[in-house]
């Protein structure tokens, strides 16, 4: 009876051959029952938990039987290792593979147009080609959003490493201190970019949707894509809301990134499409949940880790997974175009079985783009959800073009 | 097309002194525009190769100015940007 309060995994690692004397675990207590009453056992630095009556402590197997046949305790857990994400997202989506064959985005040059970069940070040493600053603030990172995905895309850390850790990276920096800007200043930064050749621009940013990729920063996108660079652009964060992609995600020749987890769950917040006029976005989906990469500085954005990383959340976290992809594509295939990079990644990702407003071609994965490996199953056919005033969006996406 | 968007022009109409951000497409020569635009008493921000387009800062009344002329394409707000800011996932969605 009481081995049924001891959770099965838990069972497993302690019958294990080789088990450790002490195992980490989780012990839940009956509700009423007040802090000092607990039963604890083979403590180490008990930890009381206050939304769930619960404690942390190590504990042998002896110790753990005799606590799950106390009345008191409801549940035995294993308290489990928690990863830390950039180390698990990026291999998730295979980066290492690609590294394997000898791909690591070296000398790409990568544009990430957004806060500024953290230029001191040492997993990006040696790497920063060039830095401008469209804010009057200095180009440095006030805010640290931009150095968290200069460090998914091409960070160098030992366990926060980056897709494409050898790529060259140009920061621009266009959104100021709080993380705000307009649109003209994005498009003045983006017009640098594409005078410095880079071959690849990140935009973690946006503004409010729906949108048809008619205005001004979308067609600037657009343009700078036909200049033969390719863009990988943030969904943004409004969803689950049908239609909820704004500028610039709605362009149309961009790559257009919505975030899921690393267990391939859809994010919630993850924008969905359709555009106004009527067509799926997003392309793919990539990582953005509980992402640990670069710390800026002085900054405070997100969860830190510790004084060089921070753990954030966001479309702004998927897409640099993308763009670090498509350095890794262009170190591979320097002769690929815009077009096909995006069709490459398109094509090969992993459908997770979803409206394709919401996954657009699926997850994406950094091996099968580089060896060409296809989807092994169609996306379902798109069905976006009616909504007040969505009646019209919905007729307009079923006469999009390509359907 | 039109040359701007009903909820913008009306907007301009009622607050023509207020000073709004702009980004103006325009036909033909971007550095002829330029100057145009000044001689009007629009501010520009920036100008932009890729698109044929300037930024501006000027009153509502000189946008409206802006709209007769020929050369003026489409007149749109220079709107807001921001980070795809880090949002708290939802519970479930921690890795």
């Amino acid at each position: 009876m009481s081995d049924n309060k001891i959770n099965a995994a838990l069972v497993e690692a302690m019958a294990a051959p080789g088990a450790p004397a002490e195992h980490r675990v989780i012990v839940k207590y009956r509700r009423e029952l007040s802090t000092a009453s607990r039963p604890l056992a083979g403590i180490v630095r008990p930890q009381h938990f206050t939304l769930i009556p619960a404690a942390a402590m190590r504990a042998s197997p002896e110790q753990i039987r005799a606590l799950a046949s106390d009345p008191g305790v409801e549940m035995v857990w294993p308290d489990l290792i928690v990863h830390t994400c950039l180390d698990v997202s990026v291999p998730h989506i295979q980066a290492p593979q690609v590294w394997a064959a000898g791909y690591t985005g070296r000398n790409v040059r990568v544009a990430i147009v957004d806060t500024g970069i953290d230029a001191s940070h040492p997993d990006f040493a040696g790497r920063i080609a060039a830095m401008q600053d469209f804010t009057g603030e200095g180009a440095s990172d006030n805010h640290g959003h931009g150095t968290h995905v200069a460090g998914i895309t091409a960070g160098a850390g030992n366990l926060y490493k980056g897709v494409a850790p050898e790529a060259q990276i140009y920061a621009v920096k266009v959104l100021h201190g709080d993380g705000s800007g307009y649109m003209s200043e994005v498009m003045a930064g983006l017009e640098w970019a594409v005078q410095q050749h880079v071959q690849v621009i990140n935009l973690s940013l946006g503004g409010v949707g729906p949108c048809d990729g008619t205005d001004a920063l979308s067609t600037t996108c657009d343009a700078a894509v036909d200049q033969g660079v390719m863009l990988c652009v943030a969904a943004g964060n409004a969803g689950p809301s049908v239609s909820s992609v704004g500028p610039p995600g709605c362009a149309r020749k961009v790559l257009t990134v919505g975030a899921c987890s690393n267990q391939d769950a859809i994010a919630s917040f993850s924008a969905r499409g359709p555009t106004s006029d009527g067509r799926v976005k997003p392309d793919v989906v990539l990582p953005g949940v509980n992402i640990a990469s670069c710390r800026a500085q002085g900054t405070t954005m997100g969860t830190p880790v510790d004084t060089l990383y921070t753990r954030a959340s966001g479309t702004s976290m998927a897409t640099p997974h993308a763009t670090g992809i498509v350095a890794l594509l262009l170190e591979a295939f320097p002769t690929l175009t815009p077009a096909q990079l995006k069709d490459r990644v398109m094509t090969t990702a992993i459908t997770l079985g979803l409206d394709a407003n919401t996954q657009g071609r699926g997850r994406a994965d950094a091996y099968r783009a580089y060896d060409g490996t296809p989807s092994p199953t169609p996306t379902p056919t798109p069905t976006p959800t009616p909504t007040p005033g969505g009646c019209l969006l919905s007729i307009l996406h079923l006469f999009a073009p390509g359907r | 097309m039109e040359k701007i968007d009903s909820i913008l022009q009306s907007r301009l109409e009622t607050r023509p002194q207020q000073t709004v951000r702009l980004i103006v497409r325009v036909k033909g020569d971007l550095t002829v525009a330029t100057a145009r635009l000044a001689e009007l008493g629009a501010t520009v921000l920036h100008s932009f190769q890729l698109t044929n387009a300037v930024a501006v800062a000027c009153s509502g009344q000189t946008a409206l100015a802006l709209l007769r002329e020929p050369w003026v394409q489409t007149i749109e707000q220079d709107r807001q940007i921001t980070i795809q800011k880090p949002s708290r996932p939802k519970k479930g969605e921690q890795r």
